[in-house]
């Protein structure tokens, strides 16, 4: 027997003997070729979060610009003349009685009855 | 001859042929003792089963480049604890008290008294295994769980017989001076009772 073969006591080699026993695998574990595809990036799952904020965003950008001014104007029918003269630089004649809705976007005037 | 009567190197010259089921049936053949040294070495069943699938994914990719100059089993061998190394402990036990009363209820014996200073025993030996430095558990591991001789454990270890000796020796001497003392506490209570 070579120098190096050593022996441990008995106590130790018969815990050894039973604490590092072979094992059976369990029936969990399957055979398998390839390994696990890799798993989804999880970016896209917050996309459908990201898409509803984007356009929400967008939305209330347009509505606070476009509907806000309509309802201002609306609500100011009696100073129209004056209001379509300062912003758009036209000269409008509109009855004071008429009631009307009127939209300022930029360079174009709309005036619905 | 049908891929379940072969052994040896008939077995893997069909895994190398690609006849079907003959990977199957070396998965199975091996599994336990891959099983075994991932579980002794971990001490996580479940990192365990993934250190198992990830050595025999191993070694069919590289099947082709096995050319036999060693034993199929040493080669396998050392593809365990290759993989056993590069596996970081990715999770903590968090239930070993739930593992310890398992074994318990597994091995029942003579007395109430026996099992719990066996459970202990266990335990203490388990922690010190776990804490051993990797090269050392690996020997120790090898040694134990496999029975291999000094020579195979150099071989798959890739170094000499006297290292792989001169490790169980440090091993064998760092696991008394810690668990002597516990095991005559063990004895005097034996004796009490």
């Amino acid at each position: 027997m070579p120098d190096f073969v050593n022996n441990p006591p008995d106590w130790l080699e018969r815990e050894l003997s039973r604490e590092l026993a072979p094992a059976l695998a369990p029936d969990s574990l399957h055979f398998r070729r390839k390994p696990d595809p890799a798993p989804r990036h999880n970016g896209w799952i917050l996309a459908p979060v990201f898409a509803v904020v984007f356009f929400a965003t967008v939305a209330g950008t347009v509505w606070k610009t476009g509907w806000q001014t309509t309802q201002s104007l609306r609500a100011e029918t009696a100073n129209v003349e004056t209001i379509t003269a300062e912003r758009s630089r036209i000269s409008l004649a509109v009855a004071s009685h008429q009631t009307c809705m009127l939209c300022h976007r930029g360079a174009e005037l709309l005036i619905t009855p | 001859m049908p891929v379940l009567e072969e052994t040896g190197e008939e077995l893997i010259e069909a895994c190398r042929r690609g006849e079907p089921g003959a990977l199957h049936v070396l998965f199975e053949t091996h599994k336990d003792r891959v099983y075994s040294i991932a579980l002794r070495y971990c001490g996580d069943a479940a990192l365990a089963q993934d250190i198992t699938q990830d050595t025999f994914i191993k070694l069919f990719s590289t099947l082709s480049g096995f050319r036999g100059d060693s034993k199929f089993e040493s080669w396998l061998y050392r593809l365990v604890v290759n993989s056993c190394f590069d596996h970081k402990r990715k999770s903590r036990r968090l239930v070993p008290l739930f593992d310890r009363f398992r074994s318990l209820l597994r091995a029942p014996s003579a007395s109430a008294l026996e099992d719990v200073m066996r459970t202990e025993m266990s335990g203490r030996l388990r922690a010190a295994i776990a804490a051993l430095p990797p090269d050392q558990r690996m020997v120790i591991v090898l040694r134990y769980t496999q029975n291999l001789a000094y020579d195979e454990i150099a071989e798959i270890m890739g170094c000499s017989a006297g290292t792989v000796g001169s490790r169980l020796n440090r091993v064998h001497k760092r696991l008394e001076a810690r668990l002597k003392p516990h095991t005559q506490t063990r004895t005097r209570g034996n004796d009490r009772a």
